[in-house]
């Protein structure tokens, strides 16, 4: 099979370490190559999300799209120990690999947000001059909502073992005193937990330069894009961004378990910016 | 059975197991003898409940007797229903 691009997987220098980057290089490089530098999710759903990533790397390779992942520091391959993760340090590692992938020569720049990686992309857009666009993958609204759902992980899983579930008020409490807590094998600091739950996408009004593209993924045709963010696009929109918002049927790719893909997503997404070339 | 029916198409979806579970009824049995119902699975329904019926779950709700069946599930939605 002749394949369009080189897949060279490396270490770049963060501010606390190394942080491991995988760089899908299209064979044909020119001014106009459009670089995709993702903002993963964190702890199962990055876990979850990964092959589809994987899948929408392969395919915008194939159509002559760069794309540069990275690892934040503490997660992944990269250097440091889950409980080392800090949400402004994600951000910061994101960043740092856009300035790789400028340093790699590309002069077109888009962040992928996948899940609470849409709400990191939202707090760095501002520190990115010229970003080409942004694409969200199933965007986190709420990280409060989110960081619940994340805890009630921890009560899902005292399920059926003889363990005192606890409740997310004493999880709070604890991480308030500075302890980091465990939650399906991850250790969340509390630099993680706090940055993720003061986290809302309506907070952010300060890109409307930058064209969205929004993807919702849902269970079935009966079900409706969720509420928030319907909200969420209303308020940019008001504001002046250009949003598209596409849906997509298919499973919760980030939520159920392993290898349940949406290759209907990356189709969409692949065709969506074949077709709106910037 | 209309309930039941809701609840049976939003595990099948949230779990997707598609025709395995064409003949779920109340009495099928759910945590322990699907294995994709893991944690985060449960969550996922969870979740998607409280989108479908806009009701909110406390922490205690969250337990194995919930989960046991179909049955038992749809009786605590219908209990959040009558609120």
């Amino acid at each position: 099979m002749s394949q369009n691009y080189t897949l060279e997987p490396g270490y770049i220098d963060g501010a606390l370490g190394s942080l491991f980057t995988m760089h899908y290089r299209p064979n044909k490089l020119t001014e106009d190559t459009e670089c995709f530098v993702v903002a993963p999710s964190f702890a199962e759903e990055m876990n979850r999300c990964r092959y589809m990533c994987t899948m929408l790397a392969q395919s915008l390779a194939e159509n002559h799209y760069a794309y540069l992942s990275i690892d934040p520091f503490g997660t992944g391959d990269s250097e440091g120990d889950f409980i080392d993760a800090d949400w402004q340090q994600a951000c910061a590692d994101i960043i740092t690999a856009v300035g790789y992938a400028k340093k790699l020569g590309y002069k077109k720049i888009s962040l992928l947000g996948i899940r609470l990686g849409a709400l990191q992309v939202m707090q760095i857009v501002s520190s990115i001059p010229s970003l080409t666009r942004i694409v969200f993958w199933q965007p986190v609204v709420s990280g409060k909502t989110t960081l619940v759902q994340f805890l009630r992980i921890k009560i899902a899983a005292s399920i059926g073992r003889n363990e005192k579930p606890g409740t997310i008020d004493e999880f709070d409490a604890q991480v308030a005193q500075g302890d980091s807590i465990e939650v399906a094998g991850y250790d969340v600091s509390p630099g993680l937990y706090q940055g993720i739950k003061s986290a809302n996408l309506k907070d952010h009004l300060d890109f409307t330069s930058v064209p969205i593209a929004w993807f919702t993924t849902l269970n079935s045709v009966e079900r409706k894009t969720p509420r928030a963010e319907l909200d969420v696009m209303d308020k940019w929109k008001q504001a002046g961004a250009h949003i598209d918002h596409n849906i997509v049927i298919g499973p919760s790719y980030w939520q159920v378990h392993e290898r349940t893909l949406v290759p209907e997503l990356v189709t969409a997404t692949v065709n969506y910016i074949l077709d709106n070339k910037l | 059975m209309e309930l039941a029916d809701e609840i049976i198409s939003i595990v099948r979806e949230v779990l997707v197991l598609g025709d395995r579970a064409a003949n779920f009824d109340l009495s099928t049995q759910l945590i322990g003898a699907i294995p994709e119902f893991d944690s985060m699975a449960v969550v996922g329904i969870i979740t998607a409940l409280e989108d479908e019926y806009g009701c909110v779950f406390s922490d205690d709700e969250i337990s194995a007797e919930v989960f046991e069946t179909i049955g038992s599930l749809t009786e605590l939605v219908k209990a959040k229903l009558d609120e």
